[in-house]
Parts: C-alpha cells; structure tokens; sequence
C-alpha cells in the first residue's frame, strides 16, 4: 500500500495464529510474489480460516505503492453476500527490505475498519523477498509472509499488532483425495464467470455455512450425487462433516449429514479422503476383488435385516464386506453396553438406535453403501412396502411372534429368507433358509411355535413383551452360527450357478433347509448322531428336512396373505365399538374396578 | 394366493357346539373384508364385575391359530398377567392379546376358550382384590 519503512515489532502471542490454507500461501506466491511488487488483495475468512483471495486486478500499481480499487471493495462486497466468507484484511508485496506494513497500509486499513463497523479487526499481511523472521510463514522459495493485526479500540482508536500465523494443510488433502479447493479469484474472474456459477464443482468457490454457531467451509465433492465437505476452521484438530443431499435446481437442497468420525491424532490425509468417498458414496477401488470371483456383483443388491444385534449385525457386515450394496435395518433397540462383547458395536454407540450405529459401521467399510434404518418393532413397519425391490429377508430378531409375521410376509412376496436364531447359551444355533421359488418349507413350518426348535430357545421374557431375553454366551460361539447363515445368505445372493451358492442346490433340492449347528461338543441329540466318532469335535451340523405343512397359510397349498393394514383398522374398530358403544360418547365404567386400582397399580 | 377365510368354518361350529351347546357365551362369528374370528363373552365368577368380552381372531401368520384380544374389561393400560399377555402387531398395529405358554397362539376355539377363561379367572379375583391363588 506503500513503502515507508517500519521497524520490526515483537508479535503478540496472546492472539492466536491466524490460519491460513496451504492453497491460500500457494496463491499468494503465484499470483503475487511471482510478479514485481506492489501486487495487492482482500482476503476472505470462514470463522478463524483464512481461505480465498480476491487480486486487485483493477488497482493502480507502483514499485512502491498499492492504491486499492473501488472495485474490489465491490467484489468483496458481492463475495460476502454471497456467502464465500467474511473480509479478514488485504495482503499485498513491499519491495525488498520492508517485510511489515508502513503507516499508510495501517491508516488504509483504519479507514477501512472504520467503513466496516461489523468487524472486530483486519489483517495486514506483508509479503517480501527474504527468508522468514521468526514468526513469518513462507511463501514459495523466495519470500516471507508478515501478519499483523489491526484490532478495534476506543473510538477512534486502533492498535496494530503483529501475530503469528500457521499453515492449514488443507487444499493438499484434499486434492490427495481428489478434491479441488479454489483458494483465489481476482475482481475479472469474478465478474465473468463466479458471480453466474461456473459449471464445473471443482471451479466453484467455497461457500461458507454455519452449523452450531460454527461457520465451515462447504468444499463440493466431485461425485455423481450432490456431495459436500463441510470443514472446520481447526481443521485438522476438528474433523469435516460429510454431507450428501438430493439435487434441486442445482444446489443442495435437502442436506443429510452423513457419519463423519474424526481421529485428530491420526493423519488427517486418509481420514478426510474417507469422507469424501462417504460423501460422494464411492467404493474403495479393488475391496471386493478377492470375493467377486465367488459371488460376483453384488452392488445391486439390497437385502433386509430385521435385528441387528449379535446375530444381524454379524451378518450384516460381511454382506457388506462382500458387495451387497443396499440394506433395510430394522430394529427399535439402542446400543447396550452389554452388546460390545457380541456384536460389531463400538463404545461410541452406546445409547445410539442400532439401525444407526450399524449404518454408520456399514458406511464405514464401504461408503457406497446405502442403509434404510427403521427404529421402530418390526411389527409397526409397513412390511409389505419395505419388502419392495428386496432380494432377500435376513430375520434375526428376538421376538419370535414378529419374526413369523416377516417371515409369512417374505413368503407370500417371493422373497426369500435366511432366518438365524441361537439357542440356549449358545450352545447350538438353526439357520433356516426358505425359498418360495424352490417351494420349500416356510419359516413357521421349519422352526416356529410347537417345533423342536422352540423348546430349544430361552424362554421369552414378559417383560421385553415376550421377545428372548439376552442369553448369558460368548461372541464366537454366536459367530460361528451368524457365518453359516450369512454364507448361505450370499449364496442365495450369488445365484445356483455361483461358487458361493452352488453348495445350496443339494440343500434345497432335498428341502434340507434347516441346519442345526452345534457350537459345543456332544449337544442334544448330536451325541447320539455322532456317537462313536471321536475324531468329531464341535462345530457340527446337521440339515434336516422341512416339507411344507399342507395346510400352512404362509406354503401350504392354499395360502392366506398376512394380515395387512386394513385388519388392524378391523380389530381396533371392533375394540372401540365394545368400549365405546355409539348410544354413548364417553367410555362405559371399566367395571367396578377403581377401588381394587391401586394396589394392582403398584404391581 | 387366496383370500382370508371370512365366514365361521364349519369345523369350529362343530367344536362350539360342543363345548357351548346352548351358545351361552354368545360366541358370534366375526365378518369383515379382511378378518376372520369369533367374539363371546364369560361371566366371571366374583359377582358385581360385568361379563369379559374376547375378540378372537385367526392369524395366517400363526399358522391360522387364533390370537385373542380382551375386549372388556379395557385394562390395556391398567394391568394385564404379564406372562400371558404379550403385544402382536396387526397390520402395524399394536394389538394386546392373551397367549399360551412362549406366547402361544390358541390353535382352536376349545384352546381359546381355556386361555381367555384361565385369564379371566385370574383377572376377576385380582379385580375382586383377592389373592388368584394360581399363575396361569
């Protein structure tokens, strides 16, 4: 702004670095340290992160002077209305020798400061040949950078200070994960192309948005949905949010936060290229290449799992691990404490509904894939419309009252199932695999109420509304179980033809479709199956036949849909009708009971 | 797929002749477009209490075994015997109904009977503040 001379002042270290992104220090050496001073621009901010330059390309210059354009007070001021940032000063080159502000860049920037009376401070940021003074940051090979903060005081008053600063490194990880951060433009670029949108993401200037009272900085990701990173200004101490959200007239309309796990004593690089494939959904190149030969693409595939705790969890991730690219999660539980030892839940989930938990962990291993959550009971989702476009039914709920009510609906749908339940300690497990196509046995008829299989299980708990209670086991014994039916699960998955699924033809063919599994030595009538054959040891199994029952409503030969939404209305239509008759428009006395309430009550 | 069967089956109207010969429950076949059940009512034996009325209905996903729902008195909210009382879910909607044992449906009206009778036993002397003396 000029060249008089002034001596070098210590830097206030009570005020914190001013932060400015690698991709800001690497235009300032382009642009202007590259070309003889004076070469001058405003600089723009997200919260504490200083990030995008705006060269003077309409100033007039001198060796030793800079005298500011009207016009990029202008653009500065279309820039902030437009929501790229906030003015946080001007940086501009000096002449050899002269690496800190003369008293007319601090009177310019006083003036300023007076024009701006929302902002608290500017910065002046000097850029000279030289190497770097304590406290200077570099710039190119050649230069030095000096910051120094012009702070508001009494009326009239302003005090200059010098600070020091630190280089974000921002626009290098990101452009190591793909991703272009535009940290410049100048008042001609602005005029002809910024202020319309250029058409290509990676051409666009950050936004700024404020969440929880934080402005960050919305970097576009290159994908084929609407994708975004919303960075902190602490970046890299406080990590990025992933966003996605549906295209509308060409901005993000409705935004959806995606799992967005930070580690800020690890490298920040692989983190935030994570969050980019997360938010762009984009597979890891190659993950699948080891199982493809056996199952083949999967990606197209979506599969509901009803319960995702030990048992729907498991198997939940190695479909995912395998391809599978979409799933239902349905499941009204939150993550206990006693779920860690079993299931693929961290101590951050606890408290969290599992279907979100699972997601996030799912989306963790592939970011492509796309999780449905419903927390609520299975019952209170609308089946039959949560079974549409669904390849295959994993049941592995602990209510076996609703698991035959998803199974009944999956049979009568087409779809087939894999259902996996433990039984007592785990001793043993069942995997039933039901198949309408193939005309096997349904569910119901392989497992449920009054079968051997029921006598196995623990007793329902009343107090969980007769759902199984959690049974005192060890994770491995469950897994054991969770792999045979996630096997079979890709198997279907995969096709007769497939490696994976050639293994069920014979299976299904002889309707062997429940498979008891024993995960101890000598259980139940195993001991008697393999008597005198010491060389066998748990794990066993046994695939025992299933014919359908005749007259089974889900695969008999006469079958009956499941009850369906209508019924429901049916049944409480008939309940208020007893309780509320029509001759009268409050409820009938509930008997004499009042009087016997209160010790009932207490119960 | 057929539809449910909406009308009584002619084998439970030979098993309610049977057992109520004189149709003194007044069991009355339930017809709606998508249900199919009996509604029927037992006297309790405490005196002073108003006859429990039960709604019992087939369930194609238990096998076509009845679920039965308490239609008076209304303790939906009050109490119920926990351990033969369970919460299905009809067409998304949440439905009290006593069960069997492991939350068993009733596989024909002679088992409805029992459960709705064992319930009500139970239920009236609670009501009557007396002890049942019993747990289903």
């Amino acid at each position: 702004m000029t060249a008089m001379l002034t001596g070098q002042a210590a830097a206030d270290l009570t005020v914190g670095p001013i932060r400015i992104t690698d991709g800001l220090v690497r235009v300032i050496a382009g642009r202007l340290a590259a070309v003889p001073p004076e070469r001058g621009a405003a600089l723009l901010a997200a919260g504490r992160l200083v990030h995008l330059l705006v060269e003077d390309t309409s100033a007039r210059y001198s060796r030793a002077s800079w005298d500011i354009s009207a016009a990029l007070s202008a653009t500065v001021g279309q820039l902030e209305a437009a929501g790229h940032g906030i003015l946080a000063g001007t940086v501009h080159t000096h002449p050899a020798g002269i690496p800190d502000p003369s008293g007319t860049d601090t009177a310019t920037t006083r003036d300023a400061l007076q024009l701006n009376p929302h902002l608290g401070e500017l910065m002046i940021a000097v850029v000279t040949e030289g190497a770097p003074r304590e406290h200077d940051l570099p710039i190119g090979p050649g230069h030095r950078m000096s910051l120094h903060l012009l702070r508001r005081g009494m009326p009239g008053q302003a005090s200059l200070v010098r600070v020091r600063g630190t280089i974000v490194p921002l626009a290098g990880d990101l452009a190591a994960a793909g991703i272009t951060l535009v940290s410049a433009t100048s008042i001609v670029s602005w005029h002809r192309t910024g202020r319309k949108g250029p058409t290509r993401p990676e051409a666009r200037i950050p936004t700024i948005v404020t969440l929880n009272h934080t402005p960050r900085l919305a970097v576009p990701v290159p994908a084929s949905r609407p994708a975004a990173l919303f960075i902190h200004p602490d970046y890299p101490q406080a990590g990025p949010i992933a966003v996605t959200g549906r295209q509308d007239a060409g901005s993000l309309a409705v935004l959806q936060p995606l799992p967005s796990p930070w580690d800020p004593v690890a490298r920040p690089g692989p983190q935030l290229a994570a969050l980019a494939r997360a938010a762009a959904g984009r597979r890891i190149t190659g993950s699948t290449r080891r199982v493809w030969p056996l199952v083949g693409a999967l990606s197209r595939r979506r599969v509901l799992l009803a319960g995702a705790g030990s048992v729907g969890s498991r198997i939940a991730e190695d479909l995912v691990r395998s391809g599978v690219g979409a799933l239902t999660v349905i499941d009204p539980d939150l993550v206990d404490p006693a779920n860690l030892a079993r299931t693929v839940y961290r101590a951050a989930d606890i408290g969290v509904p599992k279907p979100d938990a699972l997601a996030r962990h799912l989306q963790a291993i592939d970011p492509a894939v796309v999780v449905v959550r419903h927390t609520v009971p299975l019952g209170a989702t609308d089946l039959a419309r949560a079974l549409a476009g669904v390849c295959l039914v994993i049941a592995a709920t602990d209510d076996m009252t609703e698991q035959a009510l998803l199974a009944h609906h999956a049979y009568a749908a087409g779809v087939p199932l894999v259902a996996c339940a433990l039984y007592k300690k785990a001793a043993a497990g069942e995997v039933v695999l039901s198949v309408p196509a193939a005309k096997t046995a349904c569910w119901r008829c392989a497992v449920g109420a009054g079968t051997p299989s029921d006598s196995y299980r623990p007793g329902p708990d009343y107090g969980l509304g007769g759902r199984l209670p959690g049974e005192s086991a060890l994770g491995p014994s469950i897994h054991l179980v969770a792999g045979i039916a996630a096997s079979a699960a890709l198997g279907l998955l995969a096709g007769p033809a497939s490696p994976a699924g050639r293994h069920l033809k014979r299976l299904l063919a002889q309707r062997r479709t429940l498979g008891l599994i024993a995960t101890t030595p000598a259980w139940g009538f195993f001991k008697t199956v393999f008597a005198g054959m010491d060389h066998q040891h748990a794990p066993q199994s046994v695939w025992v036949r299933v014919d359908p029952t005749a007259d089974c409503p889900a695969c008999g030969t006469d079958p009956v849909p499941p009850l369906d939404t209508p019924a429901g209305s049916d049944i409480a239509r008939i309940i208020r009708a007893h309780r509320y008759p029509t001759s009268s428009t409050t409820p009938p006395d509930p008997l004499s009971t009042a009087k016997f309430l209160s010790p009932l009550v207490a119960r | 797929m057929a539809a449910p069967q909406l009308g009584p089956a002619a084998a439970d109207v030979e098993v309610l002749r049977r057992l109520d010969p004189g149709n003194a429950e007044d069991w009355t076949p339930v017809r709606t477009g998508h249900l199919s059940g009996w509604t029927f009512r037992l006297i309790p034996p405490f005196a002073g209490q108003r006859p429990f009325v039960f709604l019992a209905f087939r369930s194609p996903s238990d096998g076509n075994a009845f679920r039965i729902a308490v239609l008076e008195p209304d303790m939906d909210t009050e109490y119920g015997h926990a351990p033969h009382m369970i919460r299905v879910h009809v067409g998304g909607r949440p439905v009290p109904v006593i069960c069997g044992p492991r939350g068993r449906p009733a596989a024909g009206l002679a088992e409805v009977r029992t459960h709705a009778a064992k319930w009500m036993a139970y239920t009236s002397a609670r009501l009557a503040g007396r002890n049942p003396g019993f747990s289903l």
